[in-house]
């Protein structure tokens, strides 16, 4: 096998960082393989595969910031002096997002208009988290959205 | 766990145990070790404690290359040319490990404690040895105190002493965005990492074995026993603490 030897460091051989690669080819292939990794990680991240708070959307508190992905679908506003506190927080547009294996109904306010079926990363924070004004076996949380983002890829 | 992030854990840690194999800092038995043990961490616990982990590693591999020459030139250099094997990442690994392994069953806050601090500890007492060694003279760590060469069993330094502060603090620094660490509670592994730094070099000087002196504990035990026992030590409080 080929060495080839490196010193790092400013102050000359007897105090520098002395490196020396084994196999130069298979030192290019691990700088490779982290450079796949950390590539993999970066769009998983922004495409909301990991690093999402759905899981604690359950107990979070009103003000929390928080980051879920789902589907946006068309949200009716709804009439009844029930809704009257909820609609007070939505903006002009909002869409009900659709997340798996959540046991609440969740509204997007904030966001722009003609995304619907769309699906997206939404990071913002939660205005209302409490019972559902329509049911009150059921839960509402409403998210005043801050910024929106589409996946690269559909996972 | 979703497919995807663990292809990121599997390539992660297969260019690392690569690259550490390509830079002779681990031999090709104790690059798999190093794969295994980081596999475990990350499974067990998340990717983010895993990378705490590598922090070491990437630190370790730069303080053993440190003036090689002029360690070499004192007879104070890691044997091998500082090339490490299976015997010696489990000694630095296991107790990390194993403090990953218990965010299975007692309180994941006293679990992130307790690794935190093991990876202290190792990182302090690396950089204890390697940049100890560099210092132009140095005192048994138990009485009667006497000077010792650089780099022998048990001998302390105040060069090395900065150094393995800085590093348990260092850690425990990156450990509080790393595991979710309050910042509050950061002191806790830095003191206690660099408090398994002094056992080392106590456990050193009185019961690890050496040419001169015939005794029951090899360098990989001390190196163990010095993050293993403030590691479970902090567990244990934090534990009942709650």
């Amino acid at each position: 096998m080929r060495n080839r030897t490196k010193k790092l460091g400013a102050s000359g051989p007897s105090s520098g960082v002395d490196m020396e690669v084994r196999n130069l080819p298979l030192f290019v292939a691990s700088l490779l393989l982290l450079t796949a990794a950390t590539s993999l990680a970066a769009v998983l991240i922004h495409d909301g595969e990991v690093g999402t708070d759905e899981a604690k959307l359950g107990y979070a508190d009103e003000g929390d910031s928080v980051k879920v992905k789902g589907t946006l679908t068309p949200f009716e506003a709804a009439t009844g002096s029930s809704w009257g506190d909820v609609l007070a927080m939505l903006h002009h547009t909002t869409y009900r997002l659709m997340l798996p294996d959540l046991d609440a109904e969740v509204l997007v306010t904030g966001l722009v208009e003609g995304l619907d079926a769309e699906s997206v990363i939404v990071e913002g924070a939660i205005v209302y988290n409490g019972p559902h004004p329509s049911d009150v076996a059921a839960h509402l949380l409403v998210l005043d959205a801050n910024t929106v983002t589409s996946p690269f890829f559909d996972w | 766990m979703s497919p995807w992030w663990l292809a990121v854990i599997l390539l992660g840690l297969a260019g690392l145990s690569l690259l550490a194999w390509s830079v002779r800092a681990l031999d090709a038995p104790g690059a798999i070790t190093a794969f295994l043990l980081g596999l475990v961490v990350a499974l067990v616990a998340d990717l983010k404690w895993l990378i705490l982990m590598t922090m070491f590693t990437v630190v370790s591999v730069a303080a053993t290359r440190l003036g090689m020459a002029r360690k070499a030139a004192k007879r104070a250099a890691e044997s091998r040319g500082g090339e490490r094997g299976v015997r010696n990442v489990v000694a630095n690994g296991l107790a990390a490990a194993l403090a990953a392994g218990a965010v299975l069953f007692l309180e994941p806050e006293a679990a992130a404690l307790a690794f935190a601090t093991a990876v202290a500890a190792t990182t302090a007492d690396t950089l204890a040895s390697e940049v100890g060694a560099l210092a132009p003279r140095a005192r048994l760590i138990v009485p009667p105190f006497t000077r010792v060469p650089p780099g022998q069993n048990g001998g302390i330094s105040w060069l090395g002493q900065a150094a393995a502060l800085a590093g348990a603090v260092g850690i425990a620094a990156a450990a509080a965005p790393l595991l979710g660490l309050a910042w509050g509670l950061v002191w806790i592994p830095a003191i206690a990492g660099f408090a398994g730094c002094q056992l080392d070099s106590v456990l050193g000087a009185t019961l690890e074995r050496d040419p001169l002196y015939d005794r029951p504990l090899t360098k990989e035990d001390v190196n163990f026993l010095a993050s293993a026992i403030p590691a479970f030590i902090v567990l244990a409080i934090a534990q009942i603490a709650g």
